[in-house]
């Protein structure tokens, strides 16, 4: 079985990490319990599966599982991307923080989540073609 | 074998190398684009400050004038509260060289819960208003009729949306293009709504200073437009013989405005500058170092049978795929900056700051494009020129 321990094994890992860390802490919701508090429990809880998930699949040997788990990744980053604002709901000012800095931040590191995500499964579903 | 087919093997054989030129390039075109990007919205939102003042006065409550900033209120949408009996619009009309003074009625509401704001209610008077009826002729064609609401581009709510306000439902009619400034945050509404809204206000224990008048007959500022032939100062010192009321010319918030936009813009241009002198100093010792570690490469193509401005040629392409995969990556970075965060860099600047359209931004995207294209070749056109005139063979005996 072969590890993947690679850059572009990392490269998902990162941005999933710092939008879990993030969201508690720099580019957070205003934290008063309001809804746009459970965007960012949300957001949280993907970017720990999705670092969790990408470090799995690191780990592990075989390619199948490794395209099934940065699926898993792209699809997760997919709905981290349309978690503020759109699924769940957020307030109402765009000089708030949620949608000043929570929402803007978990779009770019999302789509960059989905991004290598989607470029690990085409490379591993292009190794051994 | 293609024309590019060699240029990229080479670059490919050292990844870590060509990423590190690609990061090179790629911070110099974020610097290039987002900066020139910043200087255009700060310019197109001083533009915008001056369209909408629209008036050459803004006269206030002198107990007011010192407790709120009115150019907070336009650059940061400090939401703000005050009035005078309106018996002071009749004698800043009465002043020589007023060709027109419009009132208007502010009031402050409330936060409702963590994920509400308070946001500044203004009203005005259809009848004599001429700042802010033809902006808002551009997205709503009919009168404001009672209750009705013309909302600023950052209140969230749109056409159709109700806005509660003291408890009183108000229907959403029209949302206002960007402005660029504070009044982004505000809502827009006829007198009689403003009126109740204060009242309503009023019955919840929300106690206005109201010094003079009542809720009926008070207002908040006067908007005056001097007539021609007039100097604006002497008519603002005119008006500022008038018992309890402040004016303020626009013209000075607008050079204050105006003049911290020069000291960013400059620091801005001088930023892109600095960084561009010294990559392309970095660009081109690289370059040179990298020629002279691959002449025994270059020295056995030029064996096998390639000519000199061929092996020319093969170093430019290498250089401009560099500059321009480093460019394009450089432009998407400042939009994922620029673009999303952009009320984040409207709040932190405190300056007016509205987005220009697509088609500035497109051609700004493709200069930069084009400038990250050429500076590559431009950085290793002297190395190159130098070992194409070397004899390969010269070369190849070397360290034999």
């Amino acid at each position: 079985m072969s590890k993947g321990f690679s850059l572009r094994g990392w490269a998902p890992v990162l941005p999933a990490a710092l939008l879990a860390v993030g969201v508690n802490t720099f580019m957070g919701p205003c934290g008063h319990g309001g809804r746009c508090d459970h965007a960012g429990l949300v957001l949280t809880l993907l970017g720990i599966g999705m670092a969790a998930a990408s470090l799995a699949a690191m780990l592990l040997g075989g390619k199948i599982p490794r395209m099934a788990l940065y699926a898993a990744v792209a699809l997760a980053g997919a709905a981290a991307f349309l978690t503020p604002g759109t699924l769940v709901a957020i307030c109402g000012m765009d000089t708030m923080s949620c949608r000043m800095v929570m929402r803007p931040a978990a779009m770019v590191l999302s789509a960059l989540i989905v991004l290598s995500a989607g470029i690990n499964v085409w490379m591993e579903w292009k190794k051994g073609k | 074998m293609k024309f590019y087919d060699l240029p990229k093997r080479n670059l490919a054989r050292k990844p870590g190398r060509t990423g590190a030129l690609m990061a090179l390039t790629a911070f110099l075109a974020l610097a290039v684009f987002g900066g020139s990007v910043i200087v255009m919205a700060l310019r197109s939102g001083l533009g915008s400050l001056e369209a909408r003042l629209g008036a050459d006065i803004i006269a206030v409550p002198s107990v007011a004038a010192s407790k709120v900033s009115l150019k907070n209120m336009y650059l940061q949408g400090t939401v703000g509260a005050y009035y005078m009996d309106a018996e002071k619009l009749e004698k800043i009309r009465a002043v020589e060289g007023v060709e027109k003074a419009a009132p208007q009625v502010f009031l402050a509401s409330l936060k409702a819960d963590c994920c509400s704001a308070r946001i500044q209610v203004i009203g005005f008077d259809p009848g004599e208003d001429f700042t802010i009826q033809p902006w808002i002729a551009h997205s709503y064609g009919q009168a404001l009729r009672n209750q009705e609401l013309v909302v600023g581009s950052n209140i969230t709510s749109g056409v159709g949306d109700s806005i509660r306000i003291y408890d009183v439902s108000c229907p959403v009619v029209a949302r206002l293009a960007p402005t660029g400034t504070g009044l982004d945050t505000a809502v827009y509404c006829n007198m009689d709504t403003v009126r109740l809204l204060l009242r309503a206000a009023e019955e919840k224990g929300v106690r206005h200073e109201i010094t003079s008048g009542n809720v009926d007959t008070m207002i908040s500022a006067v908007y005056v437009k001097v007539r021609d032939g007039y100097d604006v100062q002497r008519v603002n010192t005119a008006i500022n013989r008038v018992r309890g009321v402040t004016p303020t010319r626009t013209r000075s918030m607008i050079t204050d405005v105006s003049d911290g936009l020069a000291g960013v813009s400059s620091a801005v241009t001088a930023l892109i500058a600095v960084v561009w002198g010294l990559a392309f100093i970095i660009l081109l010792i690289v370059f040179s170092m990298m020629i002279h570690e691959r002449k025994r490469e270059f020295a056995v193509l030029r064996v096998v049978g390639m000519s000199r401005r061929g092996l020319s040629r093969m170093i430019r392409a290498e250089s401009a795929m560099i500059g321009l995969a480093g460019g394009v990556i450089g432009v998407l970075a400042g939009c994922a900056v620029i673009f999303p965060f952009n009320t984040l860099i409207e709040q932190t600047l405190n300056l007016p700051y509205l987005l220009p359209g697509w088609g500035p931004i497109l051609l700004l995207a493709a200069l930069t494009l084009l400038l990250s294209l050429l500076i590559g070749p431009a950085a290793s056109a002297h190395a190159a020129r130098r070992l194409s005139r070397v004899d390969p063979g010269t070369i190849l005996r070397e360290g034999n």
